[in-house]
């Protein structure tokens, strides 16, 4: 049905059709309401528009100087093939590493990584520091307005953005190729010149109000996980900033935070896609001023396996979130490989999700937990690893009266593996799994950069992929079968969120649980 | 209208181009190449290497999409998206899937208003075999009456989720309203109503008028040999997708028509708005243009760093009168026309100065644009276009994108061009056209009751002053 206009003419309109009501509400269209919406249709009204535009302003003639785009290229380019793969780079300039390699393209990433974060906190000292320099590291600096950054890096064709975490800090910058001493001028100076005026300080702490309050039940879970497994020890800490100490945020604060966080031996700059001299010369002037110092210490954190709740009354889907866990060793752990394979192993996911093969459809969670219980709307595992130390574990969600049952199966899943060993074919499916991810996600300059900047702050070196993936060949049954037996050996950690936690199981009655002895 | 833009081109874009591509550098100049294959038939076989990669992505590229369909057989394309996975002559759904997860690679598929795309993502020595399992799930579905049975609800239950996110839901209704009565308006999964009765014969139909060889595109990218690419499709492809026919598909036209549609629900807590004026299609002269007006507009989110620092004059606005949690302005384009406009999240107070501060915002653009701020928008879209080049997947959808939309690879030699060539009277002469005294089409979810009506935001798309 074509009434009105042809395209490309002006200014006819279709007359009003008028205001429709509708009172049918399908749940499915709008999922998530419990009453119906008022729907209101309404087309464009000729006699009101034509009316009064006697005084308008003439706009501009609306002809351009472009052509359209055709079959016919416009520019002829000399093309080639894209030239072989270079090496990772490493220069050490009086203590501060810079590593890089070079990857064709016209962009550019570069990173800096700081051997900081929330792991370092204490309470009613500096609680909260790590996440609110991740806020204000892009406001007014001394050479720069909050809005002169934004502007030049736009300018500049870049974006900067900073992560913080438990015990690692990292700002990174990616640009257009030519723009990079710019680009990262400007990185470098939001890193060591924020002056955190108090109209700064109160955009970040509302801010952080906003994400305490915004934030769903996932990260609560996760964000719980950590004090529950970790305790009083400094990975226990909250990350995200609780707001009982918001107001505390200063700038006082922040200063101390660079003083005691930025020394050249706690940084490690590093880059995608630019030529390793070039990266090394610009580090060289911009960081010049960074002072050599010790590396920050904190008291070794331990596991100790205990309980988050939170109790979320407006949660949209009315779900309640749990995960369990259990401790697995650090980055520097030998079982470091085969705990990665292990969590490809479980697999899991939501139960309705996007995807098609290849996303675990057949890992362990999946095939004996979401395809069997029909009340398990997600059941995931996943690791968290950190300098000292580490969690594997299972979160899922369900109805909020079937919570125990879904702990009672994370659970089982775990014990299951510490005496029955997996099959090879589930084993080198998990295998296969994890290198493509790796190598697919290494194709990224981004994740390259990223990765070999975090390699070298953990390690003082970068192991080349092809090492991972032997490594990761070389795990056998009884690997996943040992790390699974040291999981239980400790009790089990368990986190939950949602607006009924009742049926949820206290730490007591699951801290009795341990897998089959060695 | 090919012939038509060569003519202009060569006459008066020629010497813009060969002044202006000398100065750039090598790494935009010297580009991979697009390799492209045309197979009997018609079947194109595009591809770019990167050396030195372990893996690569294959996808096949369909010239269909929702917008075909007509009122009977809507999701009839989103339908077989699903069914495509359920099983073959050769696999059952189990054998396909299990086949995947053990070569570690992943298989997806997704359907647009314009586009149905398969795609595999593998390991370099699991390409012939991905191009194998594309061809046997595309060309030899089983499609059979039990599983289409089975799927119905599992589309049923993707409705669900796919509305329980604000965003496509609200986009579904501007389409519906902006394009209202004709394909363009549908949604992609199509009315519940179908997905209960689309029948085997209906899928059937839908794969013979639109999976032909001159509609489909093979892309790859990563480790790819294009060669070897070439090779393994023709066998696999080559006598068993129809060729393509002299007649051609009739497309239904898409029409704008200026309106919108209210759905109120006062206990939400945040109102969803998409307001929308009519665009350009992917080939027009104002496509590049509309991009650096996007780009000037821009998006902003209450959690992003930039705050009230943000270099868009509406991002400032907004943040200053703290009249959304986030917006951002989009830019869809389709083989005739586009929708041009901004989505907004934000709360029930704040929506008629909202209003004024968008549409006050776009219509400047007509007359008080700022050389600075068209500069620093073309060198962020320059930065834009290359960042989602970042790795083989996103290089292999752009190549099999752009070959449907464009018929080939623009180089990034013209990208640039074209960017470069756009100058402050460019702009204000694309605002002319498409907003000034512009109808517009609006779509709102949520406590909109202080929304202000269709009358007062079509009054704000022209200014009477300054």
């Amino acid at each position: 049905m074509f009434v009105g206009r042809v395209l490309g003419s002006r200014n006819v309109y279709i007359g009003r059709v008028g205001l429709r009501a509708f009172s049918s509400f399908s749940q499915l269209q709008y999922p998530l309401r419990t009453n119906p919406p008022v729907i209101t249709q309404h087309n464009a009204n000729t006699a009101f528009v034509e009316g009064n535009k006697d005084d308008k302003l003439e706009p501009p003639c609306t002809d351009i100087k472009q052509p359209p785009i055709t079959l016919s290229p416009l520019v002829s380019i000399v093309s080639q093939a894209s030239p072989t793969p270079a090496e990772v780079e490493t220069t050490y300039i009086d203590g501060l590493c810079v590593a890089s390699v070079e990857k064709a393209g016209g962009m550019t990433s570069v990173g800096i990584c700081i051997g900081a974060g929330s792991k370092f906190e204490a309470a009613g000292v500096d609680r909260g520091a790590n996440h609110a320099f991740e806020l204000l590291c892009m406001k007014d600096t001394e050479t720069m307005s909050s809005s002169d950054i934004i502007s030049r890096l736009d300018g500049l064709g870049a974006g900067v953005a900073a992560l913080s975490s438990r015990d690692q800090f990292m700002i990174t910058c990616d640009s257009l190729r030519d723009n990079v001493e710019d680009a990262s001028a400007i990185m470098v100076d939001c890193l060591l010149r924020g002056t955190f005026q108090e109209d700064n300080l109160d955009d970040c702490r509302q801010v952080m109000h906003w994400i305490n309050s915004e934030m769903g039940g996932v990260e609560w879970v996760k964000e719980g996980m950590m004090g529950a497994a970790f305790g009083d020890s400094p990975l226990g800490n909250p990350h995200f900033c609780p707001v009982e100490d918001i107001a505390g945020i200063n700038g006082e604060m922040m200063r101390g935070w660079r003083s005691k966080f930025l020394t050249r031996e706690n940084m490690v700059v590093g880059g995608a896609g630019i030529e390793h001299a070039r990266l090394v010369d610009m580090v060289g002037r911009m960081l010049e001023e960074v002072p050599n110092g010790e590396l920050p210490t904190c008291e070794p954190s331990v596991y100790a396996g205990g309980e988050f709740r939170m109790i979320e009354p407006n949660n949209m889907d009315g779900l309640t979130r749990v995960a369990v866990g259990f401790e697995v060793g650090s980055w520097h752990d030998e079982d470091l490989v085969p705990t990665c394979v292990l969590q490809t192993l479980l697999g899991g996911g939501d139960s309705f999700s996007a995807g098609g093969p290849g996303k675990g459809m057949y890992s362990r969670l999946y095939r004996e937990v979401l395809n069997r219980c029909y009340w398990a709307e997600a059941a995931e595992a996943y690791t968290i690893i950190h300098n000292d130390g580490g969690v594997i574990g299972i979160a899922g969600a369900c109805v909020p009266n079937k919570a125990q049952d879904l702990t009672v199966v994370f659970l089982e899943q775990f014990a299951k593996l510490t005496v029955v060993p997996v099959s090879d074919e589930e084993l080198d499916r998990a295998k296969n799994m994890i290198r493509g991810n790796i190598l697919t996600q290494l194709e990224s300059r981004q994740v390259l950069s990223e990765d070999i900047i975090r390699q070298m702050q953990t390690y003082g070196s970068r192991e080349h992929p092809s090492k991972v993936c032997e490594k990761i060949d070389a795990v056998t049954k009884d690997d996943i079968m040992r790390i699974a037996r040291r999981a239980m050996s400790k009790p089990p950690s368990i986190s939950s969120v949602g607006p009924d936690l009742t049926y949820v199981p206290k730490f007591e009655q699951i801290s009795h649980l341990r897998g089959a002895s060695n | 209208m090919i012939s038509n833009g060569l003519r202009i081109g060569t006459r008066r874009f020629g010497s813009v181009a060969a002044a202006s591509s000398a100065s750039y550098p090598s790494y935009v100049l010297q580009a991979p190449e697009t390799s492209v294959t045309t197979l009997d038939g018609g079947l194109r076989v595009a591809s770019e290497t990167t050396s030195g990669s372990e893996t690569a992505t294959v996808g096949v590229f369909i010239d269909a999409g929702s917008r075909f369909e007509t009122a009977q057989n809507n999701g009839a394309a989103h339908f077989l998206e699903h069914m495509a996975f359920k099983g073959t002559s050769k696999r059952t759904q189990q054998q396909l899937e299990v086949e995947i997860e053990n070569m570690g690679g992943h298989l997806n598929a997704y359907t647009s208003r314009e586009q149905t795309v398969y795609y595999a993502k593998v390991f370099k020595k699991d390409v012939p075999k991905a191009v194998e399992i594309l061809g046997d799930i595309l060309l030899d579905s089983k499609l059979d009456e039990a599983a289409i049975d089975r799927e119905r609800d599992v589309i049923l239950r993707e409705m669900e989720e796919v509305n329980k996110n604000q965003e496509e839901l609200i986009l579904d209704h501007l389409h519906e309203t902006a394009f209202q009565g004709t394909g363009l308006g549908r949604t992609i999964l199509g009315p519940e109503q179908n997905i209960r009765s689309l029948t085997r014969g209906d899928l059937k139909n839908y794969i013979d008028t639109h999976y032909r060889a001159d509609k489909m595109v093979i892309s790859g990218a990563g480790a790819i040999d294009h060669g070897e690419l070439c090779k393994v499709v023709g066998d696999v492809f080559g006598s068993r997708v129809a060729s393509g026919g002299a007649v051609d598909f009739p497309m239904e036209p898409a029409v704008f028509t200026g309106s919108d549609k209210r759905v109120r629900f006062d206990s939400d807590d945040k109102a969803h708005i998409a307001l929308a004026f009519e665009g350009a299609s992917w080939t027009s002269e104002y496509a590049f243009p509309l991009m650096v007006m996007q780009t000037i507009l821009g998006a902003w989110d209450r959690t992003s760093g930039s705050g009230k620092n943000i270099a868009s004059k509406l991002g400032q606005e907004v943040a200053e009168h703290e009249l959304a949690h986030s917006f951002m302005t989009f830019n869809n384009c389709y083989k005739d026309t586009g929708l041009f406009g901004i989505y907004a999240v934000a709360p029930d107070n704040k929506l008629e100065d909202l209003m004024w501060y968008v549409t006050s915002n776009m219509v400047r653009l007509v007359h008080k644009t700022s050389d600075e701020e068209v500069a620093r928008a073309k060198t962020q879209l320059k930065a834009n276009m290359l960042m989602q080049l970042d790795g083989h997947a996103n290089v292999a959808e752009d190549i099999g994108r752009q070959l449907l939309t464009y018929g080939r690879r623009l180089t990034m030699a013209e990208i640039f061009t074209r960017i470069d060539a756009i100058d402050t009277a460019d702009i204000k002469a694309t605002a002319a056209k498409f907003i000034n005294d512009q109808d517009h089409a609006l779509a709102a979810i949520g406590p909109i009751h202080a929304l202000p009506d269709y009358n007062y935001i079509r009054r704000r798309s022209y200014w009477l002053r300054y």
